[in-house]
């Protein structure tokens, strides 16, 4: 396995960040009041295997999926919620990924989903300050204009159970997705050799 | 990209450096400060900016964007409280997103990649960070392209999957992905002729350059930024 990214790895991961960041920030504008909001993890789980996986397989090499969190770091939490915070959780879930795709050498399919299932939680750096950090939590929503009563109703929906729930539903939805994902992968990408 | 290869830059074209500084200036403001004057006039400029710059189709897009959430958010008073409610929560991500998308839709539309780079690469951004994040820059609006254009050959072909969720994402993520790797292919090929891939320093026909125009942006955004700090509270 080599170290370096080439000019084409660097290409196919901008490509690849624009697709998956891309659909996270489609979702989360089509979910984005604080009841639907925690929906944002499992959705995303339910859809991005496709193309998690053959992100991996078009690279092979450590980085790859740090410098797509990366992107996703800055872009979803710097830029849109303007918070070093936020990004910081985005980025380490990026690198936690990559770290588990790399034990298998990215080519072991069981890691590399594990790798996915953890990828599918980078968004809890926008999301999980509900359950973490809810004063902070509420002053922000409440400072972007929600009204008092809409983001304590929203907080009460934020419990512990509720975590485990979100949690256990966006892994179900990231192994149903990866699973469609690997028949996928197998029937027309890498009959087509790009896989 | 109307600027003609080699070409300087006109004087009233923004140095993208200047471009990223404004965009991460709007976010400080749309952040820490809860009022409309600031954020009307941060508008404003980037409106003069991009007009200055040559383009007027972002800002009619925005325009009548704004337009239509104005006009609904006036006549909406008279509805349910829960549709106020609901309509209140569907606009207000839009009404905070707005004045930033609109900086960055200034530094999309008004930038050539080429400039971009230029300046990223002066700011010491490493390529490994660089070329991915034009990439995505670049592809974002081709992917949407890509997928309104294959839903569309798809149903035509009768191909909706509909009843079947799995279908209907393999029909959509099968070309879509196909079309991706084959065009990541050729951009590479297109990337490595312009020497992307060479381990030294590329060099620019157009140097990115500060003018008086970055100065008088920087001064009008810095003047808001401290405008909005002290009204804040």
């Amino acid at each position: 396995m080599s170290f370096r990214l080439s000019t084409r790895d660097l290409i196919t991961i901008g490509i690849f960040t624009a697709v998956y960041l891309g659909a996270y920030v489609i979702l989360s504008s089509v979910l984005f009041t604080p009841w639907l909001f925690i929906l944002l993890l499992p959705v995303g789980a339910l859809l991005m295997a496709p193309v998690y996986l053959l992100f991996i397989a078009r690279t092979q090499k450590p980085f790859a999926i740090t410098i797509m969190g990366l992107i996703a770091a800055l872009v979803a939490g710097l830029i849109v919620y303007g918070n070093v915070l936020i990004a910081l959780v985005n980025l380490g879930v990026a690198v936690l990924a990559d770290a588990i795709a790399f034990a298998g050498k990215y080519r072991s399919l069981t890691l590399n989903v594990v790798s996915y299932l953890v990828m599918s939680f980078w968004v809890l750096g926008q999301v999980g300050p509900m359950w973490v950090a809810r004063d902070w939590w509420r002053d922000l929503t409440i400072t972007s204009g929600y009204s008092a009563e809409f983001a304590d109703g929203s907080l009460d929906l934020a419990t512990p159970l509720s975590l485990g729930l979100i949690a256990l539903a966006t892994v179900i939805a990231g192994l149903v997705s990866a699973y469609v994902a690997r028949s996928m992968l197998d029937r027309h990408f890498r009959r087509a050799g790009v896989a | 990209m109307t600027a003609a290869i080699g070409a300087p830059p006109s004087r009233f074209r923004l140095d993208p450096r200047t471009k990223l500084l404004l965009l991460l200036l709007m976010n400080v403001i749309v952040f820490t400060y809860r009022g409309s004057v600031a954020i009307g006039l941060g508008i404003a400029l980037a409106a003069a900016l991009t007009l200055v710059a040559g383009q007027w189709k972002p800002i009619a897009t925005f325009a009548a964007t704004y337009a239509v959430l104005f006009t609904i958010d006036a006549v909406i008073d008279a509805a349910p409280r829960p549709v106020i409610e609901l309509w209140v929560a569907i606009s207000l991500p839009f009404f905070i997103a707005l004045p930033t998308a609109i900086y960055a839709l200034l530094l999309i539309t008004t930038t050539t990649m080429s400039e971009l780079s230029a300046a990223l690469q002066k700011l010491w951004v490493p390529a490994a960070a660089m070329i991915p994040l034009l990439v995505f820059v670049r592809f974002v609006p081709a992917i949407v392209q890509d997928f309104r254009a294959i839903t569309t050959a798809m149903r035509l072909r009768g191909a909706t999957g509909r009843g079947n969720p799995l279908k209907a994402m393999e029909y959509v993520y099968v070309p879509l992905l196909l079309g991706l790797v084959r065009t990541g292919d050729q951009l590479t090929v297109a990337a490595l002729t312009r020497g992307l891939g060479r381990h030294r320093t590329r060099t620019y026909v157009v140097e990115p350059r500060l003018r008086l125009i970055d100065a008088v942006a920087v001064i009008a955004m810095a003047a808001l930024v401290i405008f909005a700090r002290t009204t804040a509270s």
